[in-house]
């Protein structure tokens, strides 16, 4: 096991920031770590880093106890804290060294050589020469990202690396995370959803400093999908009363007078009885679409419980 | 090992902060004592008590302002976490940002050693300055210097707020150099206690090395105020631990 953490938790006066929990991840794996804003992730993250040390349980860093091996933790992750914070008046290049030796605790003799492939690496090739405050935020996070990788740890931990982001900017660093995740162990967190499915193996998901989610993303969407939604279009308006004579439909969504959507069971049947009921009115449907629920949809309802 | 003090001095002397800091003490300094009312060529006596006397006033300020981002700004900007988080102890960071705050210091002090030597050129007869009282007294001048950037660390290490730490500093720095001889000179510690209370003191530490006597007793006190100070840093920085 690359990470495993045991019934981690983190107390403030009078507040459980995380509150006993307890995951693993496999060496190799990506691990997407979502929670609503103040669930617990960066302090998770935090502690795992040895910023803080926790309240109580444990976690080990490829073997390491991150309380009594500390410094060999570090050693072993990079990490990309929240808001990605750099020194500004430094140039892009002097920071890279700055943190490599901060990092190897002695001059390596192939820094310049380490400091090119990163650079390569994270695509800062046209804005090396700048001081890193004149740099847009997409190439900010790019050397945050660099500055992570740059001693070639075995655990990557990014705190929301693509926040602030431009679209384009998003994939390239998604691209990239990915292309990392095939040597790398790596945990980040993010809010959006898509990113999730797009990049991840798994997906923690947490909510007020508990556990309330560790699967597969697509293992998840399954997890809450024996309900179905039905989009269906009628040509000419219908009555919502009238929909609800149609067996198995426990919800109706109105979006328009002839559009709705259906929350039920059994997605066959339903739709077989929507088909017969819109028969049934001389009413044509225009549109019969099952959607499947969303990891928004599950977020959300994961997160909304309490 | 020594990233941070590299990082540390670049900033210093990349931007104007060092500088500056060299020419206003020595500026300031200088016009005091060969220009200003009271300077050494309408007195007559060649002596440097009017530097050594006015020396610790300035750095009194000097030094909070060179010390003050120190910490304070990595917090407030939050490459605190950045660094902390890199295989290294937080004693360290603090030794190195020490060190280089501690050589902006010695740069800022050694063109000030040009006073003594015109001084010594000046004199027209033999033997003409007290060589032993002078040396002993930039001796002592260096070590409260050394003393007040350990204090100013630890100022810019209890807050996020950069003139905060100016101003803690400046407070602190002034409470362990004169506030002692003050209240030693108290009525009713006189006679008593005074001795003691005022070698809680920079000030009287100072004046005993100033004598030309070097005292190891003098150095070990200003050995173990930076210590405390230091200390007292790293205690700050791991708070966030608490």
């Amino acid at each position: 096991m690359s990470v495993s953490v045991h019934n981690l938790s983190k107390f403030y006066a009078n507040q459980k920031a995380v509150d006993g929990i307890s995951f693993e991840v496999k060496k190799g794996e990506i691990l997407g770590f979502l929670g609503p804003n103040g669930a617990g992730k960066s302090t998770t993250m935090k502690m795992l880093t040895c910023y803080l040390p926790p309240s109580a349980g444990s976690a080990e860093v490829c073997g390491l106890d991150i309380i009594q091996q500390s410094l060999a933790v570090k050693q072993k992750i990079g990490y990309l804290p929240e808001n990605n914070p750099l020194y500004y008046n430094m140039y892009v290049k002097e920071f890279l060294e700055f943190v490599l030796q901060v990092n190897s605790q002695q001059s390596t003799v192939n820094s310049n050589k380490r400091i090119k492939e990163t650079i390569d690496l994270v695509g800062l090739n046209i804005e090396q020469h700048k001081k890193i405050g004149q740099l847009s935020k997409g190439y900010k996070q790019r050397v945050g990202l660099a500055q992570a990788l740059i001693h070639n740890p075995e655990i990557l931990i990014l705190d929301e690396p693509t926040s602030g982001l431009d679209p384009n900017q998003l994939s390239d660093i998604r691209n990239l995370i990915k292309e990392l995740g095939k040597e790398k162990t790596i945990i980040f967190s993010t809010h959006i959803m898509q990113e999730v499915q797009a990049v991840c193996d798994r997906v923690i998901i947490i909510n007020k400093g508990k556990l309330v989610a560790d699967d597969k993303p697509e293992n998840l969407q399954n997890l809450l999908s024996n309900e179905i939604l039905i989009e269906v279009e009628f040509e000419n308006n219908i009555q919502i009363n009238e929909l609800q004579q149609i067996l198995n439909v426990h919800l109706i969504d109105k979006i328009s007078d002839t559009n709705f959507i259906l929350h039920g069971k059994d997605s066959v049947q339903l739709r077989k009885d929507i088909f017969a009921f819109a028969v049934s009115k001389k009413n044509p449907l225009l549109t019969l679409k099952q959607e499947n629920k969303s990891l928004e949809d599950i977020f959300q309802q994961l997160t909304n419980k309490n | 090992m020594t990233a941070i003090l590299k990082k540390e001095i670049n900033l210093f002397f990349s931007s104007l902060i060092a500088y500056i800091s060299m020419a206003v003490f020595f500026i300031v300094l200088a016009l005091n004592l060969f220009i200003f009312q009271g300077n050494i060529l309408d007195s007559n006596y060649a002596t440097l008590d009017t530097f050594f006397t006015l020396a610790p006033w300035i750095l009194l300020f000097l030094i909070p302002a060179i010390t003050m981002r120190t910490f304070a700004d990595e917090k407030q900007s939050g490459t605190i976490e950045f660094l902390t988080t890199k295989p290294i102890t937080d004693f360290q960071i603090v030794i190195e940002k020490y060190l280089a705050a501690l050589i902006l210091w010695t740069f800022t002090f050694l063109p000030t050693l040009i006073y003594f030597v015109c001084i010594k050129k000046l004199s027209l007869v033999e033997a003409p300055i007290d060589s032993g009282a002078t040396i002993g007294s930039y001796i002592g001048l260096y070590f409260l210097g050394a003393a007040f950037v350990a204090i100013g660390i630890f100022s810019s290490a209890i807050t996020n707020n950069q003139i905060v730490a100016f101003l803690v500093g400046v407070f602190l720095c002034y409470l362990m150099y004169d506030i002692f001889y003050r209240i030693s000179s108290l009525a009713i510690f006189q006679g008593q206690l005074d001795y003691f209370i005022q070698y809680i003191g920079l000030n009287a530490h100072y004046d005993s090395i100033s004598r030309g006597v070097v005292d190891t007793r003098d150095i070990l006190y200003f050995l173990s105020v930076i210590a405390l100070f230091i200390i007292g840093t790293r205690t700050a920085l791991e708070s966030r631990k608490w």
